[in-house]
């Protein structure tokens, strides 16, 4: 794991950002786009199914970033969020390069977290990332939640922080959200 | 629903009837849908998944996939699933029920995430370890295997209720619920002295049964799990596996997990069942719970409790004494917490006894100030501590000297055990997890970090030897115990150390059938442990004298050893109990197979049978121990039928226990056979004694002694019960192996020279049997003396011969050597 960021650099970078340094904001999007994508890289090698669990990730990548508590909630905010959107990113690019790497039959990466109904099949990352990429065209604030949900394992409570909205509208959009996945998603090819 | 124009139709339209008021919600999708019934189709089948409320997520934060295929019908070893009865963190539990016709249910857990053919062998190894865990408070692990990447887990069935419902329900008081607790700890230390971890201490985890005791479930199966999957990381599924609530920071952090993880866990468990509540209440999801626990440090438990709404009585329970007792347990830095389970329960003992707890101590040392502003603190107990601070910092300063001692030493010892838990680090790269791996680690590393006290690391050496015999690796454990006594040499060791190593050394070579090397070890270590004022060492030492003194056919030497340890057991009371009833099963044998003085080996045998009854648990392999040789005794002494039933319950309990093929099965159903030919239940017998032949063979090879005695048995039932030509074959197969392995003067030949007269008598062939069993006769004479069972046997036989042949008056010369 020496190729992730050291949590020291994670720590001053958030607090170059919380005092108004843009460019730190950048690196930091960069450095956990790194460090997420190694530990997808590093998950899928060794899951015989290539699922994954956005749950496991999300805690993880969480973990690399101690300073959270201690940083303006305005700021904590606004981070989550950025973090979330390069987990799904990290997370997707990887799917991607799966399915297009023939050596190992193109396989979908699974998203075993996500759990509808009576069906108990993962879902394919791919899949649920275009969806929430249509779903933005129509409705962006349930899109949003949603993924923060789906990819980044907020909770409603800590999604409403993360976008700034009470619990119950936040309830209301992931309602919503949730429903347009779990019908596109099981829906008979 | 094709174009995607139609798509933000539908979704715009189901958004707007979200946001209206539910009863209004048809009548408005109709009218937007205007007719397009189609349209209103998919828009009510999306409202349709808002009404099923569809999980997506439901079960993202922490808990698991909640419908599994039902497995029931299909068999995991020796173990067909039956019915499923829960799910966990790690898997799905079901009932289960052996196959071979055994009547035990047992709970079988399938662990999720793959374990691949090239760690499944370590997996089961592993796992295999956390057999030996025996303590009444901990479900005992009955096999394990790997079924299609999967592995799984049989355990001993508890019903029982999770003890927080159990609590609750019960309305236990603050005292009742400490004392569980205390029963949990007890439990949870015994594991760690065998370097197991549970790791997943929670209510779910600790079921209490009818009887009012606690059982502690899963325990150290994540431990297994990451044993297993070194070599590689580990999968997401277990190293992320974390119990919300419960989970210790180091846990949730994805460190290594060592002792002082459990006793975060007891704490949190502590805290659940005094406070009403988890640690951090206010920590809704797992990554809430998660920063929590990782960047916060708990609050008084008093506190959360007042908070929380709890009564008063109850906070005021909490407050001082067990809100520093649970702070101690529950410190964010493992360094901080107890050093080891025992010392958390000691404290919780010292709580119920009235006395002061160690703990304040500790949290002063820490949180002076703080303390002394939040309380009123008595004066004289403030200078108190001042005092002990300012004389060196150490924070036990409410304890006698020696309390003071023996408490760094545990605490040294408790540091060292969690830094050899920590070298399982499987990001650490080379370090496989295994506990093999695990000592050896811990034996090289214990040079450099105890260098300047060479006394505390010949102790440490003695654990590594001491579980290194433990998991029979004779080749490292000589090792340690080599330095573990030149240190103790070099460097002025007590007698009573270097006797303890030296007795060590001896169970070594024990283990290894040296019998000189072990009885020279020996000697040496009873003659400094004889003067020292702890007859348990004693015990021990002069019993593995015994046994290899009984291995190097000195009987009468062995017999004096075990003597003397049976009089210092029995002046020992209560505490040495243990010891009498080792030494006691010891000279049964001896007395019983060797020397033929059956009285008295029955005498100590019962004397035996009895602490074991009152002591130990029903299935403890000493137990079952002592039970044979109690039966054993009884047959020997002309009481065959009494021996029946015990000689079969003591079969199905190790069959249950250990399992059907386990040498002690195998060893208790070749006392059945022998009982059985005694009640001349030939038929049964002969069955018995085929399968315990195909089931040693298969496991130790042809020539294995216990194989050649299942034949030789074999061969004696079949002859009896009538078809003397096949019995002959097998007990001449027998005869010409045992000349082939062991001197000819051996017992073992005579005894099947023995069955192959009295199947010759049967074949009429008197000239071929009486030349067989006049050796037989003089030669168990010679070795074993008249009155030895096998002597007695054998002129029996020729008593039948002469008999048969016609020779009233030799028959009646050997007739009355016969002692009935």
């Amino acid at each position: 794991m020496a190729t992730l960021a050291e949590p020291a650099d994670t720590t001053a970078l958030l607090r170059r950002w919380s005092q108004g340094d843009a460019a730190a904001f950048d690196e930091l999007a960069t450095r956990l786009y790194q460090d997420i994508h190694a530990i997808a890289v590093r998950e899928l090698k060794h899951e015989r199914q290539l699922t994954i669990r956005p749950t496991a990730l999300a805690h993880e990548a969480y973990l690399r970033l101690t300073p959270l508590r201690e940083m303006r909630w305005q700021d904590r905010a606004h981070f989550l969020s950025m973090a979330v959107r390069v987990m799904r990113q990290a997370l997707v690019d990887e799917a991607r390069r799966l399915r297009a790497d023939k050596r190992n039959g193109g396989h979908a990466v699974t998203l075993s977290d996500i759990h509808l109904g009576s069906t108990d099949a993962g879902f394919d990352a791919l899949d649920v990332d275009a969806l929430l990429i249509e779903l933005n065209d129509y409705d962006a604030v349930a899109a949003e939640v949603t993924s923060l949900r789906v990819f980044g394992g907020l909770s409603i409570e800590e999604t409403a922080e993360a976008i700034g909205l009470s619990v119950a509208t936040i309830n209301r959009h992931w309602a919503k959200g949730k429903a347009w996945l779990a019908r596109e998603l099981t829906r008979d090819p | 629903m094709a174009q995607t124009s139609n798509r933000a139709q539908v979704y715009r339209i189901f958004s707007a009837a979200m946001d209206a008021d539910p009863v209004e919600r048809p009548g408005l999708i109709r009218e937007q849908c205007n007719g397009d019934e189609a349209l209103e189709a998919e828009v009510f089948a999306l409202l349709g998944e808002v009404a099923q409320d569809t999980n997506i997520m439901g079960l993202l934060m922490g808990s698991e996939a909640t419908s599994v295929a039902d497995l029931s019908g299909q068999e995991y070893g020796r173990f067909r699933l039956q019915e499923l009865i829960g799910k966990g963190g790690m898997g799905v539990v079901y009932r289960a029920v052996r196959t071979d016709g055994v009547p035990q249910s047992v709970a079988v857990k399938l662990l999720r995430g793959v374990i691949h053919d090239s760690t499944s062998a370590r997996f089961v190894r592993e796992a295999r370890i956390l057999a030996r865990l025996d303590h009444p408070a901990i479900a005992r692990l009955i096999d394990v295997g790997v079924k299609n990447g999967e592995g799984w887990i049989a355990l001993e069935l508890v019903r029982g209720s999770p003890i927080d419902e159990y609590c609750d329900k019960h309305q236990l008081d603050t005292w009742a619920r400490i004392k569980l607790l205390v029963m949990i700890a007890d439990a949870v230390a015994t594991a760690h002295r065998s370097l197991v971890v549970h790791r997943d201490l929670k209510p779910t985890n600790v079921l209490i049964g009818e009887d009012g005791r606690p059982k502690l479930i899963d325990f150290g199966i994540a431990y297994a799990l990451t044993g297993a999957d070194s070599g590689r990381e580990p999968t997401t599924e277990v190293r992320k596996h974390f119990t919300p609530n419960y989970a210790a920071p180091e846990q949730a952090k994805g460190e290594p997990v060592t002792v002082a993880t459990d006793v975060f866990g007891l704490g949190a468990l502590a805290h659940r069942l005094l406070c009403g509540c988890a640690i951090f209440p206010q920590a809704k999801s797992p990554l809430n719970y998660l920063l929590c626990v990782t960047q916060q440090d708990v609050t008084a438990p008093s506190r959360t409790a007042a908070a929380t709404g709890v009564d008063k009585r109850r906070v005021a329970e909490l407050r001082g004494d067990l809100d520093a007792v649970l702070l101690k347990a529950l410190d964010r830095d493992p360094a901080r917490r107890y050093a080891s389970v025992t010392e958390f329960q000691a404290d919780l003992h010292r709580y119920l006894d009235g006395l002061p707890v160690s703990a304040h101590a500790a949290t002063l040392g820490y949180r002076l100030i703080k303390f002394v502003r939040r309380r009123a603190v008595p004066v004289a107990f403030v200078s108190l501590l001042l005092l002990v601070l300012t004389v060196g910092g150490i924070f036990y300063g409410l304890q006698a000297r020696d309390v003071i001692r023996a408490q760094n030493f545990a605490a040294r010892r408790g540091e060292f055990l969690e830094s050899l838990l920590k070298s399982a680090d499987p990001s650490s790269g080379t370090q496989t997890g295994t506990v093999a791996a695990l000592l050896d680690a811990a034996s090289e590393s214990v040079g450099q970090k105890f260098a300047d006290e060479p006394l505390v690391q010949a102790s440490m050496l003695g654990t590594i030897t001491r579980t290194n015999i433990g998991l029979g690796r004779y080749t490292v454990a000589h090792a340690a115990n080599d330095r573990q006594l030149a240190l103790l040499r070099a460097h002025g060791g007590s007698p009573f150390a270097v006797g303890d190593a030296l007795s060590l050394r001896g169970q070594l070579y024990r283990g290894e059938g040296k019998w000189s090397d072990s009885e020279v070890a020996l000697r040496e270590a009873v003659a400094l442990l004889r003067p020292m004022k702890d007859p348990s060492a004693l015990c021990t030492a002069l019993d593995n004298l015994a046994a290899a003194l009984i291995n190097l056919n000195r009987e009468s030497e062995a017999e004096a050893v075990l003597r003397e340890e049976i009089a210092i057991a029995k002046g020992g009371g209560a505490p040495l109990e243990y010891a009498l009833l080792t030494a006691d099963n010891t000279y049964s044998i001896l007395l019983g197979n060797d020397l033929g003085r059956y009285a008295e080996s029955a005498f100590y045998a019962r004397e035996g049978w009895e602490i074991a009854q009152r002591i130990l648990p029903v299935d403890h392999i000493d137990r079952l121990g002592i039970e044979q040789t109690y039966a054993g005794s009884l047959l020997n002494t002309h009481r065959a039928s009494e021996a029946e039933p015990i000689y079969r319950d003591v079969v199905a309990r190790r069959a249950r226990v250990l399992g059907a093929s386990h040498h002690d099965t195998l060893v208790g159903q070749m006392g059945l056979v022998e009982d059985l030919i005694e009640l001349k239940k030939y038929s049964e017998a002969a069955t018995v004694a085929m399968d315990t032949e195909g089931r040693v063979e298969s496991q130790f090879g042809p020539d294995n002694n216990y194989v050649l005695m299942s034949l030789q048995f074999y061969g004696v039932a079949t002859c009896a019960s009538g078809d003397a030509a096949a019995g002959l074959e097998a007990l001449q197969r027998v005869a010409a192996a045992r000349k082939r392995l062991l001197p000819s003067t051996n017992r073992g030949n005579y005894q099947a020279m023995n069955g192959i007269g009295q199947c010759l008598i049967k074949l009429q062939r008197y000239a071929e049997a009486e030349n067989v069993l006049l050796t037989s006769a003089h030669g168990l004479e010679a070795i074993r003396g008249p009155r030895f069972r096998p002597t007695q046997v054998a002129y029996g036989a020729l008593r039948d011969l002469y008999l048969a042949t016609n020779r009233p008056q030799d028959a009646a010369l050997w007739a009355s050597k016969l002692i009935d």
